[in-house]
């Protein structure tokens, strides 16, 4: 009879009934699967690696010092079909050398370590590290034993500080010498480059192949009585751990374990907070109209016209710039969306129900009205918006942080993938480093926007017809 | 009254929707003939499929159909074999119009009456633009109103021109049958009087047949020589009007006459308790039994079909069957 | 009539609706939609209000309820003025006067259940501190409504009733603060023919055991005969007929009534062989209407007074009231 339906056939039997209503769409299922993935995701990153203990570990570089640089993650062995190096490091502690006291009462001191080598590529990166106290900077004296026994000196290096580090890749007349000795034994020249790590870690063949088996390092020094000498060599791989390594050997499994929470947190956060305080403003407006709508219509009038982008880039580069900032600023320029028009326009139109006279008929004050009479029937369409809403303020922390304005701190997908661009992962086909952080966003907005479809069609009956 | 020409018959019609939470069995067994100046007056509550009656007559249906099937014998031809096209060009409008319940509302804003009006007889016809016009303007006036309304938009119109302009639009084709469907249910008092008038009118004006479609039985009398009273998705008592009005049998019929409140005796009304059944899951036997005042065993355990209690005159009620 | 047992008295009541014509115009206009209206209501009686689309017979009643603050006028509760009172000083006249609507689907918040609903005017009055209380006279409500078993209502929410049993709730609702008033504005249009008198009955049987005083609006003269003590005739915003309802159907006066009788349809099988004779035309629009007779323009009667002044209510019989010049010497 020309009566405005109301999008009825919805019904809030509670909590648990839309959520057995959601799980009957296979999309659903799946979007809240992998919302309860990134949710335990979150909790468990929260539990074991706390925040300010991430966030230190994240801006030192000390810390990663034993992983390779740059390394992919282990599992891109299944496109290679080969076993690729991981980091091996070789301790050689004092107590384990084998001193002999010398005339001049120093003491001749060896060692020799042996380790496996199985991998069907070469290291990326060989350092030592040493850790020695002493009177007088001893002299040190290398050779590497292949698995065939044959023994080549490497070096001799005279420490320059206790805590000395000798990056054997980058040695140039190691890498001449190396490539001498290859040619000698080839008998010509080779047909690769002989880097320092293939010199000592390929076969004597033309073509640049692994000789697997068990190498040894040998260790001579000259040490003042009371000296120590500690040190480490580390043959750096070229895989680590789930999601690989950055250009300061940062794992960035913690980056993106940390980046859930955060963009979770900052995308819920910010979608209710400015959805609710949205609908609160259009309620407003279209329930008192007069001269309270005026303003508001004028405030999100000209907030439509105002550049959304640009002010935030300017607010973030003016003041001190923390998540909690970045998220207030985003809110409130939000809330003052073209949505309150939409929602202005709903309760100008609930106002006219009956059942809105029926109650001032029977004395409901405006706000009960607009509490438990105009609020609850227009929360329902809100809420999919809302849910639907959050992979937009997720990417939007991200493009923030991939600007370079986003919370210098913390460890964030967005920050992954700004530090992939300025190191020019693309171009060094590092692929993993932008594909990693962006699939957790794709992951992230893949599981809202699901649920968002379903709760849509379970709001908006038109839609089960899609 | 009727010439005795039948132009209409429709046997075993049956039409089911489907909806998320079943079938609906909108009509079941509808059976019925309507002779040359018949007006069937089709009467029941909201919900009885009395408006998805003069949709499948005319083929206006929705998407979720799950059934049509029956015969409907249009001028003894068979026009359920028909396809869409063929429908379209040969029964639907050319045959058959229509006026639907709150077609005053359905006119375009941004169109004239007058061409609004001529519409189907461009569209089905073929009639050059201008002597559709000139037509729809005749019939304009032929409704009782000005000629020059034909040049005015739908909403310089009053509720009541623009439902006489819906009657106008259905009769440019010349039909033989027109489908009133509540034609006048939102109109005022005085305004829906003058409209029966002129419903009368040209009727015979025309030698028109009418099915109309209502709820309101003292509005059906104005009209009708036919009753079919339908409850349920079925059609539970058919009859003259004559027979109908001063006996009728169904009790839900009887029920239904009994409700409606008159000026002219000192009757009190009487209400039928109970409300009408769902049509996914009807009740088993004869669909009115639970709120049937006569019900016994029988009319919950078996269905009756429809038993002639008269000269053109069937009952579908286990009161008048052998049973009793 | 002593005034002691007077509920509600109207006094030339009026209701004007402000149109502003364009943006900047500082010109308005009004739409009389309730222009002149007296009458009074005793307890526990009921009236009519019978007009059709556009008479102001709603605008009356929601004026009556001040849900609209009138432009003219008085209206008086139990001998109390309440035509300008604040809407905030009204909350014990919400208690004494209540509404039922047309259109019961529209009538409830489909968030809340039936007993939620009909618990909100009890909170919002605090009559019933008690929440046991409170339950209680939920449930008395709805069996006053014959909404029985109760428990079988109460918990449902308004989508899972049917039309007539929703405006029982309306019904039920309304009576729950105990008023002395209630506002029925076609509580029965809506609904399918058998539930309406059932409805009407229901209302009828509670004003009567209640005392309540009821407003009865409908468009249908039909109904108005079993359920009412009186009947206004509206048209066009003004009453053109007041009497008994017995009388108003028995001895209508006014052309306007004459009409309504004949147009409003009767069922029997004789009918279809004759025409009604009913004026032809529509009401005329409210905005700023001339002064004269409003039926005057479809009058079959009408002579040159009708067109140039407006009649006032002539007494033609005793306590039979019509506004129309053919009554002037009687």
């Amino acid at each position: 009879m020309g009566r405005l339906k109301m999008s009825s056939s919805k019904r809030v039997g509670g909590l648990k009934g839309v959520l057995h209503e959601v799980l009957s769409y296979k999309s659903a299922v799946i979007g809240v699967a992998i919302l309860l993935f990134l949710i335990v995701l979150s909790v468990y990153t929260m539990v074991t690696i706390p925040l300010p203990e991430a966030i230190q570990a994240w801006r030192s570089s000390e810390a990663w010092s034993r992983n390779p640089r740059n390394a992919q993650p282990e599992w891109v062995e299944i496109f290679y079909g080969k076993k690729l190096p991981r980091t091996i490091i070789v301790p050689l502690k004092d107590a384990d050398a084998t001193k002999v006291l010398l005339e001049d009462g120093r003491l001749a001191a060896s060692w020799t370590v042996y380790f496996n080598y199985e991998y069907d590529d070469f290291p990326s990166e060989i350092v030592m590290f040493f850790n020695s106290s002493y009177s007088e900077k001893p002299a040190v004296e290398f050779y590497w034993i292949r698995p065939d026994g044959e023994e080549v000196f490497l070096k001799k290096h005279v420490l320059r500080r206790p805590d000395d580090r000798l990056y054997l890749s980058n040695d140039l007349s190691l890498e001449l010498r190396l490539e001498g000795l290859f040619e000698n034994k080839v008998g010509g020249k080779p047909s690769f480059m002989v880097t320092v790590e293939k010199g000592l870690f390929a076969e004597y063949s033309l073509d640049p192949r692994v000789l697997k088996g068990r190498y040894g390092i040998r260790f001579e020094t000259t040490l003042e009585k009371n000296d120590v000498l500690n040190a480490e060599v580390v043959i750096y791989g070229s895989v680590y751990g789930l999601a690989g390594t950055d250009h300061l050997r940062r794992p960035l499994l913690i980056g993106l374990l940390w980046g859930t929470p955060i963009a979770m947190s900052f995308g819920l956060t910010s979608a209710i907070l400015t959805t609710v305080l949205s609908l609160i403003i259009g309620t407003i407006s279209g329930w008192y109209g007069g001269k309270i709508d005026l303003v508001i219509q004028r405030i999100v009038e000209i907030n439509a016209v105002l550049p959304f982008l640009p002010i935030l880039i300017m607010l973030t580069t003016f003041y001190r710039i923390d998540l909690l900032i970045i998220l207030l600023s985003v809110v409130v320029l939000s809330i003052f969306s073209l949505g309150i028009k939409g929602t202005r326009i709903l309760v100008m139109q609930i106002k006219s129900y009956p059942y809105i006279e029926a109650a001032q008929a029977y004395g409901a004050s405006n706000m009960r009205l607009i509490l438990f009479y105009v609020i609850p029937k227009i929360l329902p369409p809100v809420v999919p918006g809302m849910i639907s809403s959050v992979p937009g303020f997720v990417f939007l922390e991200a493009g923030l942080s991939y600007l370079g304005l986003g919370d210098p701190f913390l460890p964030t997908w967005g920050k992954i993938i700004n530090d992939a661009q300025t190191n020019g992962a693309f171009y060094k086909g590092m692929y993993y480093w932008v594909l990693e952080p962006a699939f957790m966003l794709i992951l992230t907005s893949i599981a809202f926007a699901l649920i968002g479809m379903a709760l849509e069609k379970i709001v908006n009956p038109k839609l089960k017809e899609l | 009254m009727s010439s005795g020409k039948t132009v209409l018959s429709v046997r075993d019609l049956k039409l089911y929707y489907r909806t998320r939470k079943g079938v609906v069995k909108a009509l079941e067994e509808i059976n019925f003939d309507l002779e040359k100046e018949d007006v069937l007056a089709v009467v029941g509550e909201s919900g009885c499929g009395k408006s998805t009656l003069a949709r499948a007559l005319v083929r206006v249906l929705p998407r979720n159909i799950h059934t049509y099937e029956g015969k409907v014998f249009l001028n003894g031809r068979n026009v359920m074999e028909l396809d869409e096209e063929a429908f379209r060009r040969e029964v639907r409008w050319k045959k058959i119009s229509i006026v639907f319940q709150g077609a005053m509302n359905s006119f375009n804003p941004v169109y004239k009456i007058g061409q609004q009006v001529a519409e189907p007889l461009v569209i089905h016809d073929n009639v050059e633009k201008k002597e559709a016009l000139k037509k729809a303007r005749q019939l304009i006036e032929l409704m009782g109103m000005p000629g020059v309304f034909a040049e005015r938009y739908p909403f310089e119109l009053s509720g009541g021109m623009k439902q006489r302009a819906a009657i106008a639009m259905a009769l440019i084709t010349n039909p033989e049958i027109v489908i009133l469907d509540e034609p006048t249910s939102a109109l005022d008092v005085l305004t829906q009087a003058n409209i029966i008038n002129l419903l009368k009118r040209i009727k015979n004006e025309f030698r028109l047949s009418y099915i109309f479609i209502t709820h309101d039985l003292g509005l059906a009398s104005e009209l009708a020589n036919k009753v079919a009273v339908i409850y349920a998705g079925k059609i539970v008592e058919l009859s003259s009007a004559d027979v109908f009005y001063t006996e009728p049998k169904h009790p839900y019929s009887r029920g239904l006459i009994a409700s409606v409140p008159t000026l002219t005796t000192d009757r009190k009304p009487e209400f039928i308790s109970g409300a009408p059944p769902s049509l996914i899951d009807p009740p088993s036997g004869c669909r009115f039994h639970p709120r049937c005042r006569f019900a016994w065993d029988k009319c919950s355990a078996e269905e009756p079909g429809m038993i002639k209690v008269g000269e053109d005159h069937l009952v579908r009620c286990w009161l008048y069957g052998d049973g009793k | 009539m002593n005034s002691d047992t007077r509920l509600l008295e109207l006094e030339d009541l009026r209701k004007w609706f402000e149109i502003r014509r364009g943006f900047l115009s500082s010109r308005v206009n009004y739409v009389k939609a309730v222009d002149g209206v007296t009458f009074s209501l005793e307890e526990g009686k009921a009236v009519s209000l019978v007009g059709e689309s556009g008479s102001g017979k709603t605008t009356l009643g929601k004026t009556i309820l001040r849900l609209y603050e009138p432009n003219g006028g008085r209206i008086l509760f139990q001998g109390k003025d309440i035509t300008h009172t604040k809407v905030k000083d009204l909350k014990w006249y919400r208690r004494m006067a209540s509404l039922v609507q047309q259109d019961p689907f529209g009538a409830f918040a489909s968030h809340f259940t039936v007993f939620r609903a009909l618990e909100e005017p009890l909170l919002i009055h605090n009559t019933v501190k008690s929440r046991e209380e409170r339950a209680e006279r939920v449930f008395k409500a709805l069996e006053e409504v014959r909404l029985t078993p109760v428990e079988d209502f109460a918990y449902k929410y308004p989508h899972m009733l049917s039309g007539g049993q929703l405006q029982r709730v309306a019904i039920a609702r309304a009576i729950i603060l105990e008023p002395r008033l209630i506002v029925a504005d076609e509580p029965v249009s809506m609904l399918d023919a058998s539930v309406r008198i059932e409805i009407l009955t229901l209302l009828r049987r509670l004003q009567e055991r209640l005392r309540l005083g009821v407003i009865y609006i409908t468009h249908d003269l039909a109904t108005t005969r079993f359920f009412s003590e009186s009947a206004l005739i509206m048209y066009a915003g003004h009453v053109m007929e007041k009497a008994s309802t017995r009388e108003v159907l028995r001895n209508p006066l006014h052309p306007y009534t004459k009409a309504l009788l004949i147009a409003t349809p009767d069922p029997n099988p004789q009918n279809r062989s004759r025409f009604k004779e009913v004026p032809p035309g529509e009401p005329p629009a409210l905005v700023d209407p001339p002064k004269n007779c409003r039926f005057s323009p479809r009058c079959p009667r009408a002579f040159d007074k009708c067109f140039k002044e407006e009649p006032p209510e002539f007494e033609a019989a005793p306590g039979h009231w019509v506004k129309c010049w053919l009554y002037e010497r009687s």
